[in-house]
């Protein structure tokens, strides 16, 4: 049962990763993150080039 | 610490517990060399054994056990946590809970858990379980860490909203929260649950420790490093999030790949071959995301250490997922399992993938520390010395492991794979000195080199405090999105849990049940006692006990070892490497003499054995066991008891009725095979070839040659260089050594001794040398020094001396030695150690008249001084040696 369900996830993975690839719209709707990683890191990179000034 | 913070009019800016960051670095570079320290004994050890051997706190298992755990808890450890103060503030956007608790969780982390760790396990305190080798009082506080931990960093992440928390922030989650969960299982369920079915939660830990605590933590560092030095969001948010999933699913599902072809059901055998192979996928997945969100950054990589420490260990990442994978393959696995191949593979996933990623994640947040020192010159040293080193080791013992596997598969004798691993030993031994060169840069790096200009500790501040008051409350409600992550996720892990262990578990309480013996003896008190001797000094990290369903271990070993036999071990030594080998069978197969012999020191028995010598077990002579020796004897001797009592009946072969195992498993199942196949084992009967020696001259004389060599390599130990029964191992003998000047032989009765040993005495069979060695011992021992003799001719065997000597023997030796002098007399069936056969055994008159006056101690000869004369005893000397058929020489 368990190798079942891994082939069937398997199966369903590459169909995601195979639309990801072929489909620019799907991937713009996948690649949406709302995280500001990089936005808060910046902050923090200026807060501490103005102490560092 | 009471100044300024690092959001200088930015008051939404948490603030960065700088403090911790350094204590932790400190405590990390400082327990690496430490670890690393332990480590080198350890690989120095096993190519010079006798290097401090005589102290028990510095023998190689517990050495073993403190590198392992030193790495895991006091380098890694301490790295992750490093990195986790500065990263978490960044991705929740909130400053971690409470720097109280932070100060009490490095205190709890390296004062209770890694310090009394390492000096718990030196005083012999430990629990004989792969990565989990601290005691259980110690678990107890890393419990308390790990909950400390989840506290400290998930809740500011749980407080973010699920749509806006970065990649890293998923890892450092799923890390801490499935390692607080996987550890007490890990390390508790074996205590509670025996043998096979502790193994198989044993095996889950094994890998969890890697896959829901190292790796994810490290994958947290790659994907916080690599956009922030490349100054690019990663490649792909989705794959990032595929591969985060993907890796908590299959991960844990890994565990039962160290036990393949053992007593576990093969369902979950198979399951976690499976799992693997997916494993290798999902890696490259992830691989792939990271290093495609470097691309067209190659001169970064020359100029930012911390991006080339992280991009090394993302690649070391890949090849050795791809390699574990590969090796959890039923054909690969049957030939490298449990050799120096599997101990290359933990090196390259800790000293190569974690342990870079750790430094790139550390060099990256140590450059932002107001104030510290960083070299970069020094950092770019420890990056090559490591790199160079890591190659180094990795290559050495995949290449150990593969000569191991191949000697494995042969009939030649275990000792074989060690000769043929020691140089690759000992090399490794060296680049374990680039390693640590490595860690010294690595350290320098870090407090030599010009400062950080930033002169305001960025630390806390007012506005902070009002921050941290918020960050200390626990949120009240998870959103829909985290409660249901949060179900997936443990879902994952219960899964696991399920499919390798409680599933497995009760499908081996029924074929225990199936196929256990009427009855079977738990231990004794004496074998217990002892089973903690043989835990504490690691004997289990060096002799499995687990005869695997692969035919190099049945005909090496035995028949393979069933889920019964191992049902009154808490918890379970099946062990997951074999320097020595397996002791499954171990019961019957030497004596107690040469055991006790064997543990005092080993290479007084086995000349080349890399074995530790435990001396602090006697009292200075191995004639002379403490009662731990003694107990520790009973445990060794109590290993396949049960099963020799139980017979060796086909019907009790452990496949469920419904078994889908490989081909090759049915057939070593279902065909009877002897249940010890060791080649030690002493027996009585006729040897299975004849020796004729070659008459050519030229040709006898290199198979002399050849002979004194195999002679020197396994006879002298015991026999002395001298072959006078004198050798370093016979202080401890009783029946002593044979002195094999003393006495001439038969060719067919020194066949007969090595391929069967001799009962009743420290005599093994040599039944594992080739042929090509027996002949060539042989033809060795046939010209050792000519003996004395009398009988030259047929006058003086009708002499009236030798005629006086046979109504003697007539007396008083017929009984056991037999009226043909051929050690078939009445008595004799009763003898352990058989009675001698005068006629392929001549000894020489000094030696049999010593015999008659004192008889031989530990056997059943007894001394005749008081009932013959020394006439007497010269007249039966002369006729004893009258039976002499063969080889009679001047």
């Amino acid at each position: 049962m368990i190798i079942t369900l891994l082939i069937l996830m398997t199966l369903l993975i590459a169909i995601y990763l195979i639309a990801w690839l072929c489909s620019p719209s799907l991937r713009r709707h996948l690649e949406r993150p709302n995280h500001q990683f990089m936005d808060n890191c910046e902050k923090f990179e200026q807060a501490r080039q103005k102490l560092s000034g | 610490m009471t100044n300024s913070s690092e959001r200088p009019g930015a008051s939404q800016l948490p603030s960065v517990e700088y403090g911790l960051i350094k204590a932790h670095a400190i405590a990390a570079l400082v327990t690496v060399l430490i670890s690393a320290t332990f480590g080198i004994i350890v690989s120095l050890k096993l190519h010079t054994p006798d290097f401090a051997s005589a102290s028990p706190f510095l023998t190689w298992g517990r050495l073993r056990y403190n590198h392992t755990q030193g790495i895991f808890f006091g380098w890694l450890g301490n790295a992750f946590l490093m990195f986790l103060y500065y990263a978490v503030p960044m991705l929740a956007m909130r400053p971690v809970l409470s720097r109280k608790l932070g100060w009490i969780l490095f205190a709890l982390w390296n004062f209770a858990v890694v310090l009394p760790g390492w000096l718990l396990v030196s005083a012999g305190f430990s629990q004989p379980l792969e990565w989990g080798e601290f005691p259980l009082i110690v678990d107890a506080f890393v419990v308390l860490a790990f909950i400390g931990l989840v506290a400290q960093f998930t809740i500011p992440l749980l407080k973010s909203k699920l749509s806006s928390l970065y990649v890293s922030g998923w890892y450092i989650l799923g890390g801490l929260i499935f390692t607080l969960f996987a550890y007490p299982i890990g390390n508790v369920m074996p205590e509670l649950v025996p043998g096979a079915q502790g193994a198989a939660y044993s095996g889950l830990w094994i890998h969890d420790a890697i896959g829901l605590y190292v790796t994810p933590l490290a994958l947290a560092i790659a994907f916080f490093v690599v956009p922030l030095v490349t100054k690019k969001p990663i490649y792909s948010h989705f794959l990032s999030m595929l591969g985060f999933w993907l890796l908590f699913l299959v991960y844990p599902l890994n565990g039962t790949h160290h036990y393949v072809f053992s007593a576990i059901p093969m369902d979950a055998q198979k399951g976690s071959i499976i799992a693997s192979v997916y494993l290798g996928m999902d890696v490259i997945l992830v691989v792939a995301n990271i290093l495609l969100s470097m691309r067209g950054c190659s001169k970064l990589l020359k100029e930012d250490l911390s991006l080339r420490f992280v991009w090394m260990g993302t690649i070391l990442y890949l090849i050795v997922s791809l390699q574990g994978s590969m090796q959890a393959l039923m054909p690969f696995n049957r030939l490298v399992h449990f050799s120096d191949w599997v101990i290359g593979h933990a090196h390259l996933a800790m000293l190569g993938f974690a342990t870079f990623t750790a430094v790139g994640g550390m060099a990256y947040v140590w450059q932002r520390i107001p104030g510290a020192r960083f070299s970069r010159r020094a950092l770019d040293h420890a990056y090559w010395l490591l790199l160079i080193g890591m190659i180094a080791m990795v290559s050495l013992l995949t290449a150990a492991g593969l000569s191991e596997a191949r000697v494995w598969e042969t009939a030649l004798p275990w000792l074989d794979s060690v000769r043929a691993a020691k140089d690759f030993w000992m090399y490794r031994t060296f680049s374990a000195i680039l390693i640590i060169g490595g860690f010294i840069s690595l350290y320098t790096s870090f407090f030599t080199g010009t400062k950080n200009e930033i002169t305001v500790s960025p630390s806390h501040s007012v506005a902070e405090d009002v921050d941290n008051a918020d960050a200390s409350k626990v949120p009240k409600r998870l959103s829909m999105a985290y409660a249901a992550a949060g179900i997936g996720g443990i879902g994952f892990f219960l899964l696991s849990f399920t499919v390798l262990a409680v599933i497995p578990g009760l499908a081996l309480q029924k074929e225990i049940k199936r196929t256990k013996p009427a009855t079977m003896l738990s231990a004794t008190e004496q074998e217990q006692r002892g089973r903690i001797v043989y835990a504490r000094e690691g004997c289990a990290y060096c002799h499995t006990q687990q005869i695997r369903t692969v035919p190099s271990d049945v005909s090496r070993f035995g028949a393979p070892t069933r889920a019964w036999e191992n049902r009154y071990d808490y918890p379970h030594l099946w062990g997951t490497r074999r320097i020595g080998p397996d002791l499954s069978r171990e019961t019957s197969i030497r004596s107690d003499d040469w055991q006790l012999t064997h543990l005092y020191n080993p290479r007084s028995i086995v000349p080349d054995s890399v074995m530790p010598s435990f001396p602090w077990l006697f009292d200075g002579s191995p004639a002379k066991p403490k009662a731990e020796a003694v107990d520790l004897l009973a445990y060794i001797k109590s290993l396949g008891k049960a099963r020799q009592l139980a017979g060796n009946d086909p019907k009790q072969f452990t496949l469920a009725p419904n078994c889908e195992c490989p081909d090759e498993v049915k057939k070593i199942e279902t065909t009877p095979v002897p249940l010890d196949a060791s080649g030690a084992t002493r027996t009585v009967g006729v040897p299975p070839f004849e020796v004729t020696l070659p008459t050519d001259a030229a040709k006898l004389a290199d198979l002399q040659r050849k002979g004194a060599i195999v002679f020197a390599r396994n006879c002298q130990g015991c026999h002395g260089e001298m072959a006078d029964g004198q050798g370093p191992a016979a202080e401890g003998l009783l029946p002593k050594p044979a002195g094999l000047i003393e006495a001439n032989y038969t060719t067919k009765h020194l066949v007969s001794v090595l391929m069967n040993g001799v009962p009743g005495t420290s005599m093994p069979a040599w039944r594992d040398l080739p042929r090509s060695d027996i002949e060539a011992l042989v033809a060795h021992l046939k010209i050792l020094p000519e003996r004395a003799v009398y009988i030259t001719s047929a006058e003086e065997m009708a002499s009236k001396e030798v005629q006086a000597g046979k109504k003697i023997y007539e007396q008083k030796c017929v009984s056991c030695h037999g009226i043909e002098g051929d050690g078939k007399g009445p008595a004799a069936a009763g003898l352990v150690r058989p009675a001698a056969n005068f006629k392929e055994i001549q000894p020489e008159p000094d030696d049999l008249l010593n015999v008659l006056e004192n008889g031989v101690p530990g056997t059943s000869m007894p001394p005749w001084k008081d009932q013959l004369t020394e006439q007497e005893r010269d007249y039966l000397s002369r006729y004893v040696q009258a039976f002499f058929v063969e080889d009679k020489k001047k």
